[in-house]
């Protein structure tokens, strides 16, 4: 192929990229035309129905209502809304007075701490029952049973706390009424709250009235784009900072307590220290890091212990053999020469997961490390700051002005070295990495330079007879209703006869755009 | 469960094609409307001398004595927020829908 038709082919392969993204744009935009309507709609409803309640006299009451659920977190206005008997599968728990309590929010920071472990009791009794007399049950009804039962769940914790359904075996007692129930074998009982569930429910809000339990704060941490274990338990600790909680409610040695006693001098020992603790496992003796998926959360349990919520279970305890980042070793940071008068950094995972820059973006299929690995995080003492550029960004810094813009970002940026060749990666200048994920499997990564430049290097780097057959990952931005998104793509190529033909494969979950610290060697030379 | 919630009442609400975080913006708003709708239904059923005292309980957030207070007041005050409610998503629905 001459370089002629090299261009040529790379002009199509441009085309092509603007198109998927014009359709991109479009969808996007259809869907952020929904979105804004929908909120218009909404919006005046509400004005609609403030009109009709001046009529009514209650005009500063409405306005409180608003007011009040206004400042509400979205998990409060989940519970509100399921006390409501919205999104409920079986449309019977209907509870206005529950509903208006919960304005104050604090009767539903109990079902939000507690609610993630009635899905770990829900889990354990779907995997008995399963062997048991249940197994019959279609999967439709077993949707439908679950959803009824997380509602269920979170109106039930709401009014009456999750260690009364657990001792009273709720759980079982709703599911065998439903199914029998559905079957036409009997009826179930009306409970005095209004709600239709097992009798033994209706009761249950004397039982909890009479408990001394501290109320467990609804803490909920979403698991973010490369933060790990110790950065979320972090958050969980800003959080409940913010409570103003007396940790003496709370028993001691629990995890609860030992975060609300710490104070900002202290935190970053006390996550590691929780992270590492044998009942969670999170940090292991071995320096590895479970590893924490996108779609993950941390909260609190009813016994202030930190919980791990995933889309299937609830857990204390990191999974055993779960996948975990590369080894973290603090000594290693820690050998690391500094000139007199110079502090060393904070090298815990809790203090550099709170550093930014340089932080890798990770997916669901993959899982950036909680801390990098040891080699990578040390600050070499350069008399000439190396600059680097934000891939997600495409911000070139080579030239002196920006540099001098970015200063700051700049000096503060890691710098990144292979890890077997041990050559520097330059971020501005677009090269073939291998680059390896969390779960040991390795994939070809372009870096470094501008999209254009990566995609024009990519094309070179694949006519070449020895890299024939190969596939490339390449990263770029895309718009989205929630701001520009980076995508990855992967490139291949094939010649037969002579004739080259290109393939631009797109992945159907994303996944995580190639990052410095992953990259084994560098290929292209 | 957050997510099992969202998913439930984005479902309800004909909203589930949307994007999560639209979904769960919607779902916030819609709430405000539900619970004002509710309140609304019930309200229309107490007595004029009544609502100052209901509208005190609503403010002090006491689940039980609202109950008490709705249970010899308004008599079905459940169904009539059920009703409510319904309505609400009913319209939302069918504006989603044109």
């Amino acid at each position: 192929m001459t370089p002629g038709e090299s261009l040529t082919l790379l002009s199509k392969l441009i085309e092509g990229y603007k198109k998927t993204l014009e359709v991109t744009k479009n969808v996007t935009e259809g869907v952020l035309e929904r979105f804004t309507k929908s909120k218009e709609y909404l919006n005046n409803r509400a004005k609609e129905i403030d009109a009709q309640a001046e009529t009514s006299g209650l005009e500063k009451a409405f306005r409180v209502i608003g007011e009040k659920y206004n400042k509400l977190n979205l998990v409060h206005k989940l519970g509100i809304g399921v006390a409501l008997g919205v999104g409920t599968a079986v449309g019977s728990a209907v509870s206005l007075p529950l509903a208006l309590a919960g304005l104050s929010g604090l009767i539903l920071q109990r079902a939000a701490g507690t609610a993630g472990m009635f899905v770990s009791i829900e889990k354990k009794l779907q995997e008995k029952k399963v062997d048991e007399s249940f197994q019959f049950m279609a999967t439709k009804e077993r949707a439908a049973l679950d959803a009824m039962l997380y509602t269920f769940a979170m109106s039930t914790a709401i009014n009456q706390g999750l260690e009364f359904v657990r001792e009273h075996h709720l759980v079982e007692q709703t599911r065998e009424w439903w199914l029998g129930d559905k079957l036409g074998h009997s009826t179930a009982p009306t409970g005095g709250s209004g709600l239709h569930q097992p009798a033994a429910v209706s009761n249950a809000g004397e039982a909890i009235a009479q408990a001394t339990t501290p109320e467990v704060p609804a803490v909920v941490v979403h698991a973010s784009s490369g933060h790990g274990y110790e950065y979320m338990v972090k958050r969980m600790w800003e959080d409940l900072q913010e409570r103003q909680l007396d940790p003496s409610k709370y028993a001691e040695g629990s995890d609860i307590r030992r975060l609300l006693e710490a104070d900002a001098s202290s935190i970053d020992k006390v996550v590691h220290q929780i992270a590492a603790d044998p009942s969670h496992g999170f940090f292991n003796p071995d320096g590895t890091s479970a590893v924490i998926r996108p779609t993950d959360a941390l909260t609190v349990g009813a016994n202030g212990q930190v919980l791990l919520m995933t889309p299937d279970d609830v857990i204390a305890h990191a999974p055993v053999g779960g996948p975990t980042t590369p080894a973290y070793h603090p000594s290693a940071v820690e050998q690391a020469p500094y000139p007199d008068g110079i502090v060393p950094p904070d090298t815990s995972p809790a203090a550099l997961e709170d550093q930014e820059a340089g932080t890798p973006l990770e997916t669901p299929e993959t899982e950036s490390p909680e801390a990098p690995p040891p080699l990578q995080e040390v600050n070499v003492v350069s008399p000439e700051p190396i600059k680097t550029v934000d891939l997600t960004h495409e911000q070139d810094v080579a030239d002196s002005e920006n540099a001098v813009v970015h200063s700051e970002a700049v000096s503060e940026a890691p710098t990144f070295m292979t890890k077997i060749d041990g050559i520097l990666i330059d971020p501005r200048t677009p090269a073939i990495y291998q680059a390896q994920l969390p779960t040991g499997e390795t994939y070809l990564a372009s870096y470094g330079g501008s999209y254009e430049e990566r995609l024009k290097f990519i094309q070179e780097y694949l006519m070449r007879p020895e890299n024939q057959g190969q596939t490339i990952r390449i990263a770029h931005e895309v718009p989205s209703i929630l701001g520009p998104q980076i995508k990855v793509d992967e490139i291949g190529a094939s010649t037969n006869a002579g004739q080259t033909s290109w393939i631009l494969d797109f992945f159907k979950k994303p996944v995580s755009p190639p990052t410095p610290e992953t990259f084994l060697k560098k290929l292209s030379k | 469960m957050q997510d099992e919630l969202t998913a439930l009442i984005a479902a309800d609400l004909g909203i589930k094609d949307l994007p999560v975080e639209e979904q769960k913006a919607l779902i916030a708003q819609f709430g405000e409307v539900a619970l004002k709708a509710a309140t609304l239904a019930v309200v229309e059923k107490l007595a004029a001398s009544s609502r100052d005292e209901f509208a005190k309980l609503a403010e002090a957030g006491d689940a039980a004595a609202l109950k008490t207070f709705l249970d010899r007041e308004v008599p079905g005050h459940e169904e009539a927020a059920k009703a409510a409610v319904a309505e609400e998503v009913k319209r939302f629905k069918a504006f989603q829908a044109v």
